[in-house]
């Protein structure tokens, strides 16, 4: 039998004490009368709220060990600049990936299948060159050989999908939308973004775009949900430009309907007002009912 | 010898300008420009001088003082011409017997471009050379070929009857022999008064040329404009002048990283015909791009920055309710508005479902909502040509969306 060296020790107690002094009120879903918890990070100091928001959900070694992949997919769908709010704020992007890497992660991809070119989605976003500094892999999957079909049994209208292959394939999955409003989706945030990572979303605005995007949830969930609610398109989303708004605010989740629900709340939006959220919630994917979700709040 | 090589080089020099190989886009402008008939006469035409008719000027210049200068020693469609003519001995020297076309041309040319038409523009050396490389366009399409289709007639030509390119149709090689015409009749008497000059140069039957050019050029202006109207690249002139005033050389088309332009074939009738439009397929016109419009060589298209081309409406979209799923089956789509880069979509609710409605005064008709629109198996939201106009910046959109 090993024994620890003392340094590991001193680290592990070190991050353990951290984790315990941002003090959530109940640190294990077990003992909890909610259906879902959420914490919500207040600040400014990205890397630090990103820090806290993790520690909070039990740290990195509760979705990732080191040696494996980490798939990150962000909302990297515009051609438009960080303050303009329809992609993810790449200070988020970098935070997480740093922090992702220096918790043990061999390779960080983030795969994105842009709704403006990609090459001017990923420059204008910042993005591209957080991935450039991170050594992590952003690139836009190409049609067929980056995608694999897949089968959606509890889906009542998408039943069969191409999904990014790095989305379905890898260690640790974290969604990092952004939240901002949206023409057809009205809200988006977590369960939405999934759009940027199959083939034909045609499909889904044809055929009932609120139950796809339930139906989509029912097969594919990450094993963490960051929101990136810094800064908030309010008003003509997704693309704007439109109103700002600047909650400050990192969403942290493994509950994408209660991750989403919250998030309706910022745009003062009641959460079965948006469709999908009704139909996931229905759908028994997640809960909607914010009366039923732990919300936590951690200042920083 | 020595000559050749000098031919050969700029031969090169021009397809490699021509390709659009260089990171400098404007470069492409520099070879054409060199044509006092693209650049002087097409900013006569378009009566806005650029910079570019100063490449032109030193060439009309060497024309008078050397005879075909431009030709023996620059001009790669020359080059290429007398290469081939001289596999063909047995009609060597046949072309004296054709009549001087060229002179005609030219002469129609004048007249029409200071009635805004250039007629004959088209058959410049130097724009069919560069039309020639837009065979290379990728992806190809038989209309692009058609573009480059000049060039090897002009070869074909020349190898059925040498030298009758350069000397009896191309109204380059004309210009020129005007010029050492002008100078051999002012050398040989003694010098003139002014007016006397123009009598000299200026015979009855040149002026019937001229003014045959400019009627042809009004007539030709009253009945260009075609219906419905092609979108044109912005910055493009009128449509009534631009079908006159555009060479044909493909350089926008070769400009486009989009590859949305194209030789119209037919589309804009038969005074557009290999005019560039543009068609949205599987891509539109970005709001960061200007590219087309900093190639022109005859001033066409109008050089734009960036920031006036945003407010520049060259189409306008519209919204086919009876094709639309939002407006007629009820669905959550809204794709147009999501794609919009200029909030030129609204949002007008139908049976508790959001329905686009087009506001003109924001549509720059750029393509970008055709483009994603989901419906099948018609597109519900098409750009149709407008003349182009000026619309309101998104910044004033903004601000009367949210007054302060």
């Amino acid at each position: 039998m090993s024994t620890m060296p003392r340094r590991d020790f001193l680290r592990t107690a070190a991050a353990t004490a951290a984790a315990l002094a941002f003090a959530p009120r109940r640190l294990f879903a077990g003992d909890s009368p909610y259906a879902a918890r959420l914490f919500v990070v207040q600040g400014t100091d990205i890397p630090h709220m990103l820090e806290a928001g993790i520690q909070a959900l039990g740290g990195w070694s509760a979705f990732l060990r080191p040696g494996q992949k980490m798939t990150l997919k962000p909302n990297v769908g515009w051609a438009s600049t960080p303050e303009q709010g329809a992609n993810t704020n790449p200070e988020v992007v970098e935070a997480c990936i740093r922090s992702g890497l220096a918790a043990g992660a061999a390779t960080v991809v983030l795969p994105e299948n842009p709704c403006s070119s990609s090459d001017k989605s990923f420059a204008m976003s910042g993005i591209g060159a957080v991935a450039k500094r991170t050594g992590a892999r952003l690139y836009e999957p190409q049609a067929g050989k980056d995608f694999r079909e897949v089968d959606l049994p509890k889906g009542k209208i998408l039943q069969r999908a191409s999904v990014v292959k790095d989305v379905l394939e890898t260690d640790c999955l974290i969604n990092m939308p952004v939240a901002k409003s949206h023409g057809g989706g009205i809200m988006t945030a977590s369960m939405k973004n999934w759009m940027g990572s199959v083939q034909d979303r045609g499909f889904w605005h044809r055929n009932g775009l609120h139950q796809c995007i339930a139906d989509f949830s029912t097969f594919l969930r990450a094993a963490l949900i960051i929101v990136d609610a810094t800064r908030i398109m309010v008003t003509n989303g997704p693309r704007g430009p439109g109103r700002m708004e600047t909650p400050n605010q990192l969403v942290f989740g493994t509950d994408p309907v209660a991750v989403d629900a919250y998030v309706a709340t910022l745009f003062r939006r009641e959460p079965f007002s948006i469709p999908y959220i009704q139909i996931a919630h229905d759908m028994g994917i997640g809960c909607g009912d914010l009366s039923n979700v732990d919300v936590q709040r951690i200042g920083t | 010898m020595k000559r050749n090589l000098i031919r050969g080089g700029i031969f090169l020099g021009a397809a490699t300008l021509a390709l659009q190989v260089l990171p400098w886009r404007e470069a492409a402008m520099v070879f054409p420009s060199l044509s006092p008939l693209l650049g002087v006469l097409g900013a006569l035409a378009a009566r806005t001088p650029t910079v570019w008719i100063f490449l032109g000027l030193p060439v009309l210049v060497l024309g008078y003082c050397r005879s075909r200068w431009f030709c023996r020693y620059a001009c790669p469609v020359g080059f290429a011409a007398e290469g081939i003519g001289r596999l063909n001995k047995k009609n060597r020297g046949r072309f004296v017997r054709l009549p001087n076309v060229g002179r005609w041309l030219l002469l129609a040319l004048i007249g029409g471009a200071a009635f805004g038409y250039p007629l004959f523009i088209w058959l410049d050396p130097l724009s069919i050379f560069g039309g020639f490389f837009s065979a290379w366009r990728v992806p190809p399409t038989w209309t692009s070929f058609a573009l480059a289709a000049g060039f090897p007639l002009v070869l074909l030509l020349s190898l059925l009857l040498p030298q009758s390119w350069c000397h009896r149709i191309c109204p380059l090689g004309a210009a020129q022999d005007g010029l050492s015409a002008v100078r051999r009749r002012l050398e040989t008497r003694p010098a003139p008064a002014e007016e006397k000059t123009f009598r000299l140069a200026l015979s009855r039957r040149d002026f019937l040329g001229v003014a045959a050019g400019g009627a042809a050029a009004v007539a030709l202006r009253r009945t260009a404009a075609g219906d419905p109207l092609p979108i044109r690249p912005p910055g493009a002139r009128p449509e009534a002048e631009f079908t006159g005033q555009c060479a044909r050389c493909g350089a926008c088309i070769r400009a486009c990283p989009e590859g949305i332009l194209r030789p119209d074939f037919g589309q804009s009738g038969l005074a557009g015909l290999l005019t560039p439009s543009i068609g949205y397929s599987t891509t539109h016109c970005y709001e960061y791009c200007n590219e087309c419009t900093k190639v022109c060589p005859t001033g066409a298209i109008e050089r734009l920055a960036l920031e006036s081309k945003r407010t520049l409406a060259i189409g306008l979209a519209e919204v086919a309710r009876g094709k639309c799923i939002a407006w007629s089956d009820g669905q959550y789509c809204m794709v147009c508005h999501e794609f919009c880069p200029y909030l030129a979509i609204e949002a007008v609710e139908h049976n508790g479902v959001n329905c686009p409605v087009v506001k003109p005064e924001m549509c720059r008709g750029c393509g970008a909502c055709q483009v994603a629109c989901p419906a099948l198996p018609d597109k519900a939201i098409v750009v149709k040509g407008i003349p182009q106009r000026r619309v309101r910046t998104l910044e004033d959109e903004l601000s009367s969306q949210n007054p302060v």
